[in-house]
């Protein structure tokens, strides 16, 4: 805010003009004021992050760990749109939203930014853009963005490493991916992520639903001036995936209760940890020789009609921990999905899902 | 029934008016015709006798020194200079055997005519040549048939006024930029006899240059019957005069600002005005001036400041991300080239301004913004064929380049000014690049360009009143470019008589490009218009003939202009050249020491070219996104009867009384085709009458007071006011079909019924104590009438009473000025206070239509804040930016439910609905410091 320059009394006309050229602050124009908080009105172990009645989704640390990017539902659209947001990894007031570019186009269809990427640099932010346009394509169809966090307001200069849905091997229906979810940097250049398919069904005697089912795990390697997409060989039916020391990349499968290894050049596949009767494992995080993972809960892997194989339909699990003394569950209260660790491997960051109101929200957890 | 529309409908009485009119031209040529002036130049007359014997001598060469002009004198000794640029010139009379005559500082003034005697001594005899100055008084002068309000240098420096238009305001008849009580954009702009005019959109965004104060040696506003010289007008002629080159270095350096006041008196005002005149050698002369002028708070207002702390505006006054920025600077060179003065004159102005706009309160970055360049270059000369004869012919010619350019939308950047209201860098618009291509085969989405959403930053956090995030979306970009010729030709016939004839010939190119809801594709929902691009050349030409002739004390002038102008082929619609014919008439007769002048024109104006192409605007207050162009529209016109007394109750007082009638037709209106209001077209469909009466009354210098007083009276009636917004038509909902308005007709937007207008200046006299003496004061008072308004149902669908049949308060306002002269290390110099509105009146100058009054009713705000509830009751929690802790009532991490919304919303519907534009400029003063050098 500009200081306020006074003269308390009408000086010579001479001294103004001195006075005028010397002096930069004239009255200032009034300013929008701080409208923040930054205090947890609720907190508690685990502590509520957000108390926003729609979805917060998807939360990523930025790599400083300051601040936690998320997908948040943006309730005063009719259409109620997935928005970005960048929160103080402390909790507090929103700092940054990114809402999806072509919005307003859509008003009533489903537009949504989720799966936010913090690049490594701390200057570039990669996420996943998907619209369900009516006049598109009834799946969806969207992309993946990278922009530098200093124009994200600006979608002219954003840049799209991958048109959704696609196919990156003609011919194979297993590489046909609908979203690619979970993104994460493996390095600086190379995004991977969960090849996922989308998918609208009606179980028996229930509602229609959408089910995300993982394909296996996709890759997106950019250029200074494309972007080529892959997939990591032996990755079948991955539902989660998670960075771990000296290149390794933890992932999990549809049905499975086991959490494997791999590289990014893929090859040999070994198992590090089985969860065993406590359910199918997803959503690995690797922290400090263990992995937190959610396990079990509302969760299923079934056929279907009309459809080849069976899909995994995930409505959120228990918080487990598994390392060398064995499993520990954390919580059940709610039905947590996709953790993301701080890089100091502190802090734990998660969707929980209310069982009663079935809202979403991010939770933080202290681990040590 | 309306007379003018009856006439109009008569074509056989048309072609015998036209006829008749031609044939007094004619015949008035054929007379011998006695004197005559234009309007933008002067004359010099006068009679040469011999000093010893008192006979009038013929054959004396009368010269102006510098120009190449000059006359014989006749055999009654008498001689005319015609076309004379105002200034002061230097006089020379030779004879064979007689001492030569040379007098300076000769002033002559535009459409006024100096008269001298003069006594030639012979070179054998001891007696001295003797010059006697007369100047033809304008007030009673029968031979200058128009109604002339002229505003000096002098005045600009003496008076409480800044720009152009301040000056033009103080004339009778004139309501903002409405002249007689017809549309703004009616009257032309002569610089330098140089005509000036956007033809493009004057009507909606001015001229589109800013010359310089400092630049002009006089400004003139003829609202009548101005010569036929003059076309693309039908409101009236602003005439400019220029400074001349002085033969020794001077110069003015002025800075005024407003920072050392209190903060309500504190806009952020910053003005710096540079003026330099001197020779440059071999005979160049030049004048160069340099004004920049910046505001934080570029357009004040008087209104209320609110009650609720959380509102920007309750501590401060300034209307936020309100500022604006003007650079002029012109140049003016006089070059002596064979033996002719050449003028070139340079004018380029800049002015970048962003605009207030409620919505972005608390998001000014995406406030709308507006540049406008403009670029004005003319060159003109002067040559006299036989300039010793009784009656030579004079030739100005003079060439104008004029080039305009507009644009306004989402700026690029936030503006952010470094210096009081100066950002000291160009503004970029979003879509600028796509305008400037007029790129329409692109119906996606403007790149840059965001869809506003609800601000995050509003204090009541609600997402309700206040956006954000993105802009309206606009880009409305034109440029107007015109290469101008004039050839202008004065011919005496005979000892003091005159013809003029000439000719006008312009080239223009007109580009344009406007897109709305850029952040939407085109077609989107049905609602975003396809965007609208032209590029087309005109071309405009003009032929005028002028002549006058004195009968005693009877004068008559008379002239007739045809004016032609063609859209051209580049509109692709099989356009048509068109034309109009302007006949105009004036007699005028002196007695008893009034002098009467009746006189009768009929003008013509091209409609602004806008019209002629397509546009794309979201605006609801026209109706419409979208409005068809009309390339075959034709002439607006007026013709203009009028009665006027001008006379001297005492040598230093004059009254002026003019009585008129002016029938306007074929205005340019939006005419609904269909149902749907996009379905408009532009066309010549508007008609109107004005009548009314001014009374200037002046006293003039007179023991260091002048005095004048200005009444006006004026009635200004049309079908329409505005050509956005529809004519009053109905439309059948069932079959479309439109039913014509009856031929009523409603007060026009500038119907303002009185205005008085005093203008008081003093000089304090040297006998007076040494802290008053040698202070100027001025103070010029206004009385406006209220301007009408429509006012309408709640609902705002339906009108109450016919169109502007309501009026507001009536305005009021005293502006003061105070210079102390002073004398520094040899140096002139003043200081001065200049304040407006001094008593801080706050004068209402418009009004919510469904209210009558500018407060929307408490139940109204609070119906506003009960739908914004409604349709946005969800809860806002702690971590959006949305979240006031104050208003959490129950300091549960949420403002939810309507206990704790509803405040919210009350109080944002308050914020919003402020009629902030309701009220005029608050007290505004300045401080300056000027020094002469």
């Amino acid at each position: 805010m500009p200081f306020q320059w006074r003269a308390t009394a009408l000086l010579a006309t001479s001294l103004s003009l001195g006075a005028g050229l010397a002096a930069c602050a004239h009255e200032s124009p009034p300013e929008p004021g701080t409208t923040g908080v930054d205090t947890i009105p609720i907190a508690g172990p685990p502590a509520r992050l957000t108390l926003n009645r729609g979805k917060d989704a998807t939360p990523a640390f930025t790599p400083d760990g300051s601040g936690i990017w998320y997908a948040w539902e943006k309730l005063d659209r009719a259409d109620h749109d997935l928005c970005l947001g960048l929160l103080p990894v402390g909790g507090g007031t929103r700092t940054r939203e990114v809402c999806p570019a072509n919005a307003a186009a859509n008003p009533d269809s489903v537009n949504w930014n989720t799966f936010p990427a913090p690049h490594p640099d701390g200057r570039r932010i990669a996420w996943q853009t998907i619209s369900a346009n009516p006049d598109e394509r009834a799946d969806g169809s969207g992309g993946i963005i990278l922009s530098s966090i200093g124009t994200l307001g600006d979608p002219s200069r954003y840049r799209t490493l991958a048109r959704l849905p696609y196919q990156f091997a003609p011919g194979s229906t297993l590489h046909y991916y609908n979203q690619v979810m979970s993104l994460r940097w493996a390095n600086d250049t190379t995004l991977v992520g969960i090849g996922t398919l989308v998918a609208e069904f009606s179980p028996a005697f229930n509602q229609p639903d959408t089910f995300y089912t993982g394909l296996e795990l996709a890759t997106i390697t950019i250029t200074r001036d494309s972007a080529l997409t892959g997939f990591i060989p032996g990755t079948d039916s991955a539902s989660g995936v998670t960075l771990g020391p000296a290149g390794a990349i933890y992932f999990t499968k549809n049905g499975d209760e086991r959490v494997y290894r791999t590289t990014l050049a893929g090859g040999i596949v070994d198992t590090v940890f089985d969860f065993g009767p406590a359910g199918f494992a997803r959503d690995p995080v690797y922290v400090d020789g263990a992995i937190w993972a959610v396990v079990g809960g509302d969760v299923s892997f079934l056929p279907y009609p009309n459809f080849t194989g069976r899909l995994q339909h995930d409505g959120g699990g228990e918080l487990w921990r598994a390392d060398s003394a064995g499993l520990t569950r954390i919580d059940n209260i709610y039905r947590w999905r996709r953790p993301a660790v701080s890089p100091d491997g502190h802090t734990l960051v998660i969707e929980g899902r209310d069982q009663v109101s079935g809202v979403t929200d991010l939770y933080l957890l202290r681990l040590n | 029934m309306n007379v003018r529309r009856a006439w109009c409908a008569c074509p056989e009485r048309s072609r015998r008016m036209v006829r008749g009119a031609a044939c007094a031209a004619l015949l008035l040529a054929a007379w011998p015709p006695d004197r005559l002036t234009a309007q933008v130049n002067g004359a010099i007359t006068g009679r040469v006798t011999d000093a010893t014997t008192g006979l009038a001598m013929s054959g004396a060469l009368v010269r102006i020194l510098g120009t190449g002009q000059g006359a014989a004198t006749d055999r009654g000794g008498r001689f005319r200079i015609r076309e004379v640029r105002p200034g002061a010139w230097t006089l020379v009379i030779l004879r064979i055997g007689y001492r030569q005559v040379r007098r300076d500082s000769i002033l002559v003034r535009g459409g006024e005519v100096v008269h001298l005697e003069l006594d030639m001594a012979p070179v054998a005899v001891e007696v001295e040549s003797l010059v006697v100055r007369q100047q033809r008084d304008p007030i009673l002068d029968p031979l200058a048939p128009a109604a002339t309000q002229r505003i000096t240098a002098k005045d600009f420096h003496n008076l409480p006024i800044t720009t152009l238009d301040d000056a033009l305001a103080l004339s009778g008849g004139t309501v903002d930029q409405s002249v007689r009580g017809g549309r703004p954009g009616e009257q032309a702009f002569v610089l330098d006899g140089v005509g000036v005019k956007n033809q493009l959109d004057a009507s909606t965004n001015g001229p589109g240059t800013q010359l310089p104060p400092d630049m002009l040696q006089e400004a003139s506003l003829v609202s009548n019957s101005f010569s036929a010289r003059y076309g693309s007008a039908i409101s009236g002629l602003v005439n400019v005069t220029t400074r001349e080159g002085t033969e020794h270095w001077t110069g003015r350096a002025v800075y005024e600002n407003d920072r050392p006041f209190p903060s309500g008196w504190d806009y952020g005002l910053d003005r710096l005005v540079l003026s330099t005149s001197g020779p440059l050698g071999r005979g160049v002369r030049m004048v160069g001036v340099f004004d920049a002028a910046g505001r934080i708070d570029a357009e004040p207002v008087s209104a209320p400041q609110p009650t609720d702390p959380r509102d920007l505006r309750h501590s401060s006054p300034l209307l936020p991300f309100n500022s604006g920025e003007t650079y002029s600077g012109a140049l003016k060179l006089g070059i002596p080239i064979a033996g002719h003065d050449v003028r070139f004159f340079f004018l380029r102005s800049v002015e970048q301004r962003q605009l207030f706009d409620a919505a972005f309160k608390y998001d000014g970055r995406w406030s709308p913004a507006r540049h406008v360049t403009g670029t004005l270059i003319t060159a003109q000369t002067q040559h006299t064929f036989a300039p010793t004869s009784v009656s030579p012919l004079i030739l100005d010619a003079r060439f104008g380049w004029f080039d305009r350019e507009f644009i306004r939308g989402e700026p690029k950047d936030p503006i952010d000014p470094v210096f009081g209201g100066f950002t000291g860098k160009p503004l970029r618009i979003v879509g600028e690049e796509l305008a400037r291509r007029r790129d329409v085969s692109d119906s996606s989405v403007v790149p840059g360009m965001l869809p506003p959403d609800y601000s995050n930053n509003s204090p009541y956090g609600v997402p309700a009143f206040f956006l954000g995030s993105g802009g309206r979306g606009e880009v409305s970009w034109n440029r107007f470019r015109e290469a101008r010729m004039q050839l202008d030709f004065t011919k005496g016939l005979g000892q003091g008589a005159d013809l003029l004839f000439g000719t006008d010939l312009a080239r223009q190119n007109v580009r344009t490009y406007q897109r709305a809801l850029g952040f939407l594709p085109v077609g989107f929902g049905d609602s975003v218009p396809p965007a609208t691009a032209s590029d087309f050349s005109p071309i405009a030409l003009g032929l005028y003939a002028e002549a006058q002739r004195r009968m005693g004390e009877l004068a008559l002038t008379a002239g007739l202009r045809y004016d032609r102008f063609d859209p051209g082929a580049d509109l692709g619609r099989g356009t048509r050249a068109r034309s109009a014919i302007g006949p105009r008439l004036a007699l005028s007769t002196v007695f008893n020491g009034a002098t009467l002048v009746i006189s009768w024109g009929r003008f013509a104006q091209a409609p602004d070219y806008q019209y002629l192409v397509d546009a794309a605007f979201d605006d609801t207050l026209r109706t419409g996104r979208f409005r068809a162009g009309n390339p075959d529209l034709g002439y607006e016109t007026a013709t203009q009867y009028e009665f006027s007394l001008r006379t001297r109750p005492s040598p230093v007082t004059n009254l002026r009384v003019n009585v008129y009638v002016k029938r306007l037709d074929g205005l340019v209106a939006s005419v609904p085709l269909g149902v749907s209001p996009d379905s408009s077209v532009f066309g010549n469909a508007d008609y109107g009458s004005v009548y009314g009466g001014e009374v200037l009354f002046e006293r003039e210098v007179f023991k260091g007071f002048r005095g004048r007083i200005n009444y006006t009276f004026q009635v200004a009636q049309a079908s329409a006011s505005d050509a956005f917004r529809q004519r009053v038509h109905i439309i059948d909902p069932g079959t479309g079909d439109t039913i014509t308005a009856s031929k009523d007709q409603f007060p026009l937007d500038y119907d303002r019924r009185h205005s008085l207008i005093t203008v008081l200046e003093y000089e304090v006299p040297e006998q007076l104590p040494a802290g008053l003496r040698g202070l100027d004061l001025a103070l010029i008072g206004r009385y406006f009438s209220g301007l009408p308004y429509s006012r309408t149902t709640p609902t705002g669908d339906t009108l109450v009473g016919p169109p502007n049949s309501y009026r507001l308060p009536s305005q009021q306002s005293i502006d003061l000025l105070v210079r102390r002269p002073f004398a520094l290390m040899g140096r002139k110099g003043s200081i001065y206070l200049d304040a407006r509105n001094v008593l801080n009146r706050r004068n209402i100058v418009s009004v919510r239509r469904d209210t009558g009054s500018p407060f929307m009713t408490e139940a109204g705000i609070k119906a506003a804040a009960l739908s914004a509830y409604t349709a946005h009751p969800e809860a806002i929690p702690y971590e959006s930016p949305r979240y006031r802790p104050a208003a959490d009532l129950d300091q549960n991490g949420m403002v939810d439910g309507y206990t704790e919304l509803y405040p919210q919303f009350l109080a944002a519907a308050r914020d919003a609905f402020q009629p902030t534009f309701a009220y005029s400029a608050p007290r505004l003063v300045r401080l300056g410091f000027e020094l002469v050098f």
